[in-house]
């Protein structure tokens, strides 16, 4: 049951995005083709369940109101879905491919699904632990969504957040990393639907799905609560709709799918304004239409977007001083947050500087740029590379697509996406949509190798593409193998679990014990994510100050009473020393492990 | 030949380009598949000293 219910949320939750997504048809142009529509529906309907979940959420977020709302989407599901099934036969015999690309998908989405029914584990190392998967938690458990404060990435936009709230709270706590199954597929619907586009057929399509699949960078931010994987989906459906667009429901098409990745992920934000200038440009270029019609068409996708995407910018706004919290250098001159103070914020900044770094942001750098992501992504935290294909064969396919005035959008919103990209943050996976980009143009060029006829190009384009699809299957293999094998083996899950959660038996004790209520956690590392109950944290990893002087043990104790704390948890080990005396006065020692100590509060001033 | 100059021209310029081009094609991809056996496959100190040659040392 345990590995059921996963699954059935998943199916649940896609049902009712198929529901939501299918709203959407109304505004598609009629030359779409089904695998666009497929892609639209399923890419948007997610994203469109998610920004409804977080807006209700932000008054109401109780089980009831979670089944209301992928109730509802469900029931506008059933039609669309009950018509596919009556056109199914058909459907399938399009959509067959050569039978490599469909094996190589369907074998990397059935790891992602096998992979995402263990149970998550990790530290506060782990980006699922330390925010995707504990905002939800504690939204479900207070019934409402508001950043936990302790950790000022749960502030992030949260539409895919929001999901896993949904899928956590119908499925209980290993549907969010079951949804590994469902976000890499309707991404590789996204790449797949723009490849067609791109003039490929059914092949193209499945050859593009699968080397999309086997790129370990992908896989690996479709997994383990990262959201890469779906934000690349949202902003590949709004460049399909965007630089197509010539009617005026088309760009408001754009701006809602700008507007969905807006409300998922702050880098969305450059992504959209590169997005519309690119739109514009290829409007005016290729389609030789006025500016002041086009202006006026983005000007509307604009406001669609703004609308969509600005929920969570206008809560953090309102609740935490800054539109983006927590705030970069720029914005915190001008506003002054909550809960962290100009120390954390310069310390945050820092850490985010090193692990943008990349290697260096010089103009060599740039121009070895393909070779660098292409050979070396570990040092831009890159899991495992991009594959060859971009590199051996996309230059190929922008020459075969040169005169296509689509394939050129695409191309310079690739080239000053990635500028973006270098000059910000150089992290491997906020660069996802560029990568498909760069294989949907590798299958073209492949296409184009072939075409010029010589027998010596097309064995080396063959080979190129063997060693991506199988050097990316290896490091997806090798880096999902204990995942897939805790799903696969209760044994080997409560070893890892014993493994990889820090200050298990604690968490143990005081999820088990009625009589804790409410838990002060005195180590800014301890992951809260563990925590089945309410629980104070003065101190964030960041800096993040929950109580007025957190820093101060006595100011904190002091509070305790009207905080309603029953236990403290502290803690040593490699995170630092124990905080509390065992003999502190007021508390009672209960509970003890190596580097873990739990007091029962008794009598504090 | 340009014919109505009688000197090497445009169109001829073009019909070497389209010559070349085909084995220009073939010697990028095989230079990606080669460096990805040396320095993935092979990953030897050998590579990493070609590269620092080619001025491409962060890389592998």
């Amino acid at each position: 049951m345990s590995r059921l219910a996963p699954i059935l949320a998943n199916l649940l939750v896609l049902v009712a995005a198929v529901g939501f997504g299918h709203l959407l048809n109304r505004l598609l142009p009629r030359n779409f083709l089904r695998l666009d529509r497929i892609a639209f529906t399923i890419v948007g309907g997610l994203g469109l369940l998610g920004v409804i979940l977080f807006c209700v959420g932000q008054v109401w977020f109780s089980r009831a109101a979670i089944l209301l709302i992928v109730g509802l989407g469900f029931l506008l599901g059933i039609r669309p879905i009950v018509a596919a099934a009556r056109n199914s036969a058909l459907i399938v015999r399009n959509s067959l491919g050569p039978a490599i690309p469909m094996i190589v998908v369907v074998a990397v989405v059935s790891m992602a699904g096998i992979g995402g029914l263990a149970q998550a584990t990790g530290d506060m190392g782990a980006d699922a632990i330390a925010y995707h998967y504990l905002g939800p938690k504690v939204w479900l458990r207070e019934g409402v969504i508001r950043p936990v404060v302790d950790e000022c990435h749960t502030a992030f936009p949260a539409t895919v957040e929001s999901l896993y709230a949904a899928l956590m709270s119908i499925g209980g706590e290993r549907a969010p990393q079951f949804f590994a199954f469902v976000g890499i597929a309707s991404a590789l619907l996204a790449a797949a639907s723009l490849s067609m586009r791109l003039g490929g057929g059914a092949s193209s399509a499945w050859w593009t799905a699968a080397l999309v699949a086997t790129v370990p960078v992908f896989f690996r931010g479709g997994s383990d609560g990262f959201i890469d994987a779906m934000l690349a989906g949202f902003i590949l459906c709004a460049a399909r709709i965007g630089f197509d667009a010539t009617q005026r429901k088309e760009f408001v098409l754009f701006g809602v799918l700008s507007g969905i990745a807006l409300s998922a992920k702050y880098t969305a934000l450059i992504a959209w304004i590169l997005l519309t200038f690119c739109a514009f440009v290829v409007a005016v270029r290729s389609r030789h239409r006025g500016y002041a019609a086009v202006l006026k068409d983005l000007g509307i996708a604009t406001m669609a977007a703004a609308v969509i995407g600005c929920p969570a910018y206008v809560r953090n706004w309102i609740l935490l001083g800054c539109p983006i919290y927590p705030p970069p250098p720029m914005l915190a001159r001008f506003f002054h947050v909550k809960y962290m103070s100009p120390q954390a914020i310069q310390y945050l900044t820092g850490w985010i500087e090193y692990f943008g770094r990349g290697m260096s942001h010089g103009f060599w750098s740039f121009l070895k740029l393909p070779l660098n992501l292409t050979y070396h992504t570990a040092n831009f935290r890159g899991a495992g590379g991009i594959g060859l294909v971009p590199l051996a064969l996309a230059p190929f396919g922008a020459v075969a697509s040169w005169r296509n005035g689509f394939a050129k959008g695409l191309i310079l919103y690739a080239t000053v996406q990635t500028m973006a990209w270098f000059v910000t943050d150089q992290e491997a996976r906020f660069l996802m949509p560029i990568y498909i980009l760069a294989v949907i143009f590798g299958v073209a060029g492949w296409e184009y190798v072939n075409r010029l006829g010589t027998r010596y190009g097309r064995a080396l384009a063959g080979l190129v593409v063997a060693c991506s699809i199988l050097y990316g299957l290896v490091m997806i293999v090798s880096g999902s193998r204990e995942d897939m094998h805790a799903a696969l083996s209760a044994s080997f899950e409560a070893k890892r679990r014993n493994a990889e959660i820090p200050y298990l038996a604690s968490f143990e004790y005081l999820n088990r014990e009625p009589s804790v209520r409410k838990i002060l956690i005195l180590n800014p590392y301890v992951p809260g994510y563990y925590c089945d109950k309410p629980y104070v944290k003065p101190v964030g990893r960041w800096g993040e100050e929950t109580i007025p002087e957190a820093a101060n043990l006595e100011a904190v104790f002091s509070q305790l009473p009207a905080l309603g704390v029953t236990h403290v948890l502290d803690s040593g080990g490699i995170y630092g020393g124990f905080r509390l005396a065992q003999d502190h006065p007021g508390l009672r020692f209960v509970f003890q492990r190596p580097d873990q100590r739990i007091y029962a509060v008794t009598s504090l001033p | 030949m340009d014919e109505s100059t009688g000197e090497p021209g445009r169109h001829s310029l073009i019909a070497s380009l389209r010559r070349i081009w085909p084995p220009l094609v073939q010697l990028w991809i095989a230079i990606v598949l080669v460096l990805f056996f040396f320095i993935r496959i092979w990953g030897s100190q050998t590579a990493k000293h070609i590269l620092h040659l080619l001025g491409l040392d962060r890389i592998g």
